[in-house]
């Protein structure tokens, strides 16, 4: 190959593996790249407050001994299964460590479930489970593997998901009537889903997630 | 779905610009010389791009074509695809509403650009250049099991300043520092560096 032959092969090659690579592009995926390395990546922790909350003012809070899990927002919730005794226990007892650490006290319930008279704030939390049902459909590309299925081959999924709700009362309010609660916090996914001893220690970093995005919640 | 939906986009232009670069216009036509360059390109956002987005992105391509109407100055074009990324647990305090977990956040943008550069210093190894035009923009926020995504088209601006350095008989390698401004749209601009490695034909 004499000097000027090697030049213009060059000159082909370079603009050859250009359009190589660009006709590749639409292939290369990449474009959602996301690297989930455990069930608990999927956890959501949400948290609010009532702006006109005037926590530093109070000191005590009642909860009770056991979670329910509402299925149907008819059953009365003594009448409601409660959720597995090893993630309730994380449960509670994280939301006892994490009040104590705020300064509150706790105060215990009055037998019939009710919250003591003069009890600053009433901590009811509960579960939630939720079947999410999705469909999706692999990008063109993999027309190559499933041919005949046009540019989309669908698939579909259902799995179920468990919620804990933590919210925090007034106890003093009209129990019959609505309320907006002084804080609340929504943890998705932490039953249900997992082993009752995974679950548990999801949902103890879950609990302390939430408390440690409210600071504000200090009794100081 | 979106995802194909800007691809498709990307492809269209891309066989577009092409068919163009291929078939450029001869030594004696109006062009006295022309270039292609394929380039790498990595990312780095700035101010409500960075905002949302705080990671250097590694993910991102190019292909211009360009067209000396006089020894030291060109006009062409630039089409892009650069991907921004971050995965972080960053809680999100909107109002009285927080939220925390394990978050995805992803920006695909695809500059469509015409551009405008001089030459300077031997064999035109130095230039400074502008693009303007259409920057489409995909946002997505995945957190959990939940997803958000928003579709934009920005008008933009590209600055950029680079230098080329001829390797062989009409190939050259280039690097290029670029500045691309998305003027605002849905009370956010995109905003970026671009760092550029190609290669010239």
């Amino acid at each position: 190959m004499n000097h000027d032959n090697r030049r213009r092969w060059v000159a082909r090659a370079s603009r050859g593996l250009g359009l190589l690579i660009v006709g590749l592009l639409p292939i290369l995926g990449g474009c959602y790249p996301y690297d989930r390395e455990s069930t608990s990546d999927y956890d959501v922790i949400a948290t609010a407050f009532d702006p006109n909350a005037d926590f530093p003012s109070k000191n005590t809070y009642a909860m009770p001994d056991e979670i329910v899990q509402v299925t149907d927002p008819t059953t009365p919730p003594d009448q409601a299964d409660r959720i597995n005794p090893t993630v309730e226990a994380a449960i509670l007892g994280a939301i006892a460590d994490n009040m104590q650490a705020l300064g509150y006290i706790r105060v215990a319930n009055n037998p019939d479930g009710s919250a003591p008279s003069g009890v600053d704030v009433q901590i009811t939390p509960f579960g939630v489970e939720t079947t999410w049902v999705g469909g999706s459909c692999y990008p063109y590309y993999y027309d190559w593997y499933y041919g005949g299925y046009g540019w989309c081959y669908p698939t579909y999924y259902s799995y179920t998901t468990g919620s804990v709700i933590v919210p925090m009362f007034d106890p003093t309010l009209d129990p019959l009537q609505t309320h907006e609660p002084l804080w609340i916090a929504g943890i998705n996914g932490i039953i249900g889903t997992d082993t009752p001893s995974s679950a548990a220690a999801r949902a103890r970093n879950a609990i302390n997630a939430a408390f440690n995005q409210s600071p504000y919640l200090s009794t100081e | 779905m979106r995802t194909t939906n800007a691809r498709c986009w990307w492809a269209i232009a891309t066989a577009m610009a092409l068919l163009i670069t291929v078939l450029r216009p001869s030594a004696d036509a109006w062009a006295k010389d022309s270039w292609g360059i394929f380039n790498y390109e990595m990312s780095i956002p700035t101010s409500d791009t960075g905002d949302f987005i705080d990671e250097t992105s590694f993910r991102g391509i190019g292909l211009e074509g360009r067209w000396f109407n006089t020894r030291n100055t060109s006009i062409g074009y630039s089409l892009d695809w650069n991907v921004l990324h971050e995965k972080t647990g960053d809680a999100i305090t909107v109002n009285n509403v927080t939220l925390s977990g394990t978050q995805d956040r992803t920006i695909n943008t695809f500059p469509f650009l015409v551009t405008a550069h001089r030459y300077m210093g031997p064999e035109n190894r130095f230039f400074a250049g502008l693009g303007g035009g259409l920057y489409y923009a995909e946002r997505r926020f995945d957190i959990g099991i939940f997803s958000f995504d928003s579709e934009e088209w920005h008008f933009g601006v590209a600055p950029e300043i680079g230098v080329s350095y001829e390797i062989d008989y009409d190939v050259r390698a280039v690097l290029a520092v670029r500045y691309n401004y998305g003027f605002e749209k849905s009370d956010s601009t995109l905003t970026y560096w671009t760092l550029k490695l190609g290669i010239g034909w």
